[in-house]
């Protein structure tokens, strides 16, 4: 699959990492779509007007900040709308005069490379200091994202220092290199108290294909660690990119990878459309999701794509740990699936017997794994509370006793004695309802779990036999494309 | 199946869970003003002498606390009547009228009314006739038919003091004369303080009088 994408692409990208060393403030070319990349603008533009945001992430160590967006989170976050809203956000704090905003808002050091880039679908990594004085003033998470990319800070002034300005970077997948599409590099904007300073501090971005971001043969999401080299030292700073921030990214390049898949082979429509649905408002409903997914899976499967097999497949299983397929499913797709499963206990316990173990409070969350901390929780809380229910009450007929004997010669008088009493009991009474309601709770709880266990279990148990598989049929929807899957 | 016992579990706990809380508790105590006891004092209705010793006590549903118990005892007239320890009056003023005397049992901020009868009763009765000082038989000088003759009574009560206001024991004496017809008893003579006969024909008769407890008799002579 690699070979055929690397087939695509064009040949006028600069692969700009392969030889680290000083980077372009400007591409050095553009890249153009090829022939499995066709459509690829009218794609992403659709993403835009109709889907839900792209996938961007942002993440650092104590010296430099990376945030990882896919063509779509580069469109959600390209409008000046976004930065403007940051500036005017960040006006009053940082005593901004007004003159500073628009420049800010328009201030686009990236629109070369995002127009050489536009046509191919590419994941830029902007990599820039870390916002260490930072002023969280922005007018939300997404226009500090959108000001980031643009490599726009805001925070208090600091003095310019060469060991937290940005050099060169490298991507390496499992330790080897990654190649990258285009990198370039761009001043850092720092907008401090009274203005705005260029002290020659610089941001990066890479571009990569997505498939650095794919998944191993087994679905096991790669080890991405980005190097980055300060202007000074040798060494680099090494970042390691949460393997959920690289799932994210491959989920979000999936359909499109679904659609250039159906390029080549017309029967994979399906699978791309059922894709294209899951990024797009409403969200359908789990087992609709659940299907697209599974049918995507199967379709990957028998067109040679492993990696976005076992990446949908480890998805699913995820929340379906017990998914298993009937005879009927190619073997490809059973076999990935049991090598893929996560340990899980896949029977269910009879109801009456939770709820009899249920008489120790906790004991039907205990039931099931990586359910301890909970049923842990549901046995102290019942305990504390009924404890706590005890003292009082014996608190309350001490003093109630005191009140019964009281003879008219000490203090507190009767009724401040009755008066503590009533107190007493009534907190009394309300742990020991606490310790009863957190027990009964509980109860329930573990019965409502298990019989969901149960039901979940029976949902994804022996999918795709004949009798019971069903269509997957696109259908048009007033607010986007709908898909029915019936099993 | 399932739901039944479901249901007959989370009964069964909160069944449980309801026997294991502590009711309301009852206010009974004595000293309480917001208790719901109900107190009572019980002991003698009336003192019937001076010096006379009145015990009472309180009669309680549900029944008091064990122990003693700190209870002033006070009456609405110290003079008379004086609280001497718990529950205990003694006499200090009375007479043969008797009146409504009121006595308090305080329970901290609670108070316990009664109302008593504080009064004299004549233990023993001695008549004389004569003077004051020179007593003389009511026999000893016949009367003549028509004469009237002031019998003047002795009245002690029951600790030998002298009834005071001898003109109401005398309003509740009772007199029969034995030998009807020779002496009649006016009704005048008990708010002089005396028993008044007038002698109404020829003869020798007993008069006998009861005053409260004390009972006595003279010897009286008509001569024509």
């Amino acid at each position: 699959m690699g070979a055929l994408l690397g087939l695509a692409l064009a040949v006028h990208a600069t692969l700009g990492a392969q030889a680290p060393g000083p980077v372009a403030s400007a591409p050095e070319s553009t890249l153009v779509a090829g022939l499995r990349d066709t459509g690829f603008v009218a794609w992403r533009d659709g993403f835009a007007s109709r889907a839900r945001l792209g996938t961007s992430f942002l993440f650092e160590d104590e010296r430099f900040a990376v945030l990882a967006l896919t063509p779509v989170a580069q469109d959600a976050t390209s409008p000046d709308s976004l930065v403007r809203a940051a500036a005017v956000g960040c006006q009053r704090a940082l005593d901004l005069p007004p003159e500073v905003l628009e420049p800010l808002a328009v201030l686009r050091p990236w629109v070369a490379f995002d127009s050489a880039t536009r046509a191919r679908p590419v994941v830029a990594l902007v990599i820039a200091p870390a916002e260490r004085r930072r002023f969280d003033c922005h007018a939300g998470t997404l226009a500090r994202i959108a000001a980031f990319a643009r490599g726009i800070q805001f925070g208090l002034a600091a003095p310019y220092d060469r060991t937290a300005d940005v050099g060169r970077a490298e991507v390496r997948r499992d330790g080897l290199l990654e190649p990258v599409v285009l990198a370039g590099h761009a001043p850092l904007t720092r907008v401090v108290t009274g203005g705005v300073v260029r002290d020659g501090t610089g941001h990066l971005r890479l571009y990569l294909a997505p498939e650095t971001f794919a998944p191993t043969a087994e679905g096991r999401a790669p080890r991405l660690e980005i190097h980055v080299w300060d202007a000074v030292n040798d060494e680099p700073d090494i970042l390691p990119v949460p393997e959920r921030v690289v799932r994210a990214v491959w989920q979000q390049m999936l359909p499109w990878r679904a659609r250039q898949l159906a390029v080549v082979a017309p029967e994979a429509a399906d699978a791309a459309v059922a894709l294209d649905r899951l990024t797009r408002w409403p969200l359908p409903p789990r087992a609709e999701t659940r299907g697209a997914m599974l049918l995507a899976a199967a379709t990957f499967g028998a067109h040679d794509d492993p990696a976005a097999m076992s990446a949908l497949l480890a998805d699913v299983l995820e929340y379906h740990p017990c998914l298993t397929f009937s005879a009927a499913v190619p073997p490809s797709l059973r076999e990935m699936t049991q090598v893929l499963r996560p340990p899980a206990r896949c029977t269910s316990i009879p109801l009456p017997m939770i709820a009899l173990r249920s008489l120790v409070p906790g004991g039907g969350q205990a039931t099931s794994p990586g359910r301890r901390r909970l049923a842990l929780g549901s046995f102290v809380g019942t305990g504390v509370a009924y404890l706590a229910g005890r003292t009082a009450l014996a608190a309350s007929r001490r003093t109630y006793d005191a009140y019964r004997t009281y003879a008219g010669n000490s203090q507190p008088p009767a009724d401040g004695l009755f008066a503590r009493a009533e107190r007493f009991r009534r907190i009394g009474n309300g742990f020991t309802l606490t310790a009863g309601a957190v027990w009964g709770a509980a109860t329930l709880e573990g019965l409502h779990a298990e019989w969901r266990h149960a039901r979940d279990i029976a949902e994804v148990t022996a999918l795709g036999d004949p009798r019971t598989v069903g269509r997957v049929r696109p259908t048009v929807d007033p607010r986007g494309i709908g898909l029915a899957v019936t099993w | 199946m399932r739901g039944r016992f479901r249901g007959g579990f989370i009964a069964a706990l909160l069944l449980a869970a309801a026997c294991d809380l502590q009711a309301p508790y009852a206010r009974t105590n004595p000293f309480d003003p917001g208790g719901t006891i109900r107190m009572r004092i019980v002991g003698p209705d009336s003192s019937h002498a001076l010096g006379e010793r009145l015990r009472f006590a309180i009669e309680a549903e549900p029944a008091l606390p064990p122990g003693p118990l700190y209870v002033n005892w006070q009456s609405d007239n110290p003079a008379l009547l004086v609280s001497a320890a718990n529950g205990e009056f003694v006499v200090l003023g009375a007479s043969a009228r008797f009146t409504e005397l009121g006595i308090t049992a305080t329970f901290g901020e609670v108070p316990v009314r009664r109302t008593i009868l504080l009064g004299q009763s004549a233990d023993s009765l001695r008549l004389a006739c004569g003077t004051i000082a020179v007593p003389a038989a009511c026999d000893a000088t016949p009367m003549t038919v028509g004469a009237t003759l002031d019998v003047r009574p002795r009245l002690v009560d029951a600790f030998g003091n002298v009834v005071r206001s001898p003109s109401d024991a005398l309003a509740r004496a009772v007199t029969a004369v034995r030998t009807a017809g020779v002496v009649q008893v006016l009704p005048d003579g008990a708010a002089a303080g005396v028993i008044r006969l007038r002698a109404t024909a020829a003869g020798t008769s007993w008069v006998v009088v009861r005053v409260d407890r004390g009972t006595d008799s003279v010897r009286v002579v008509v001569s024509p």
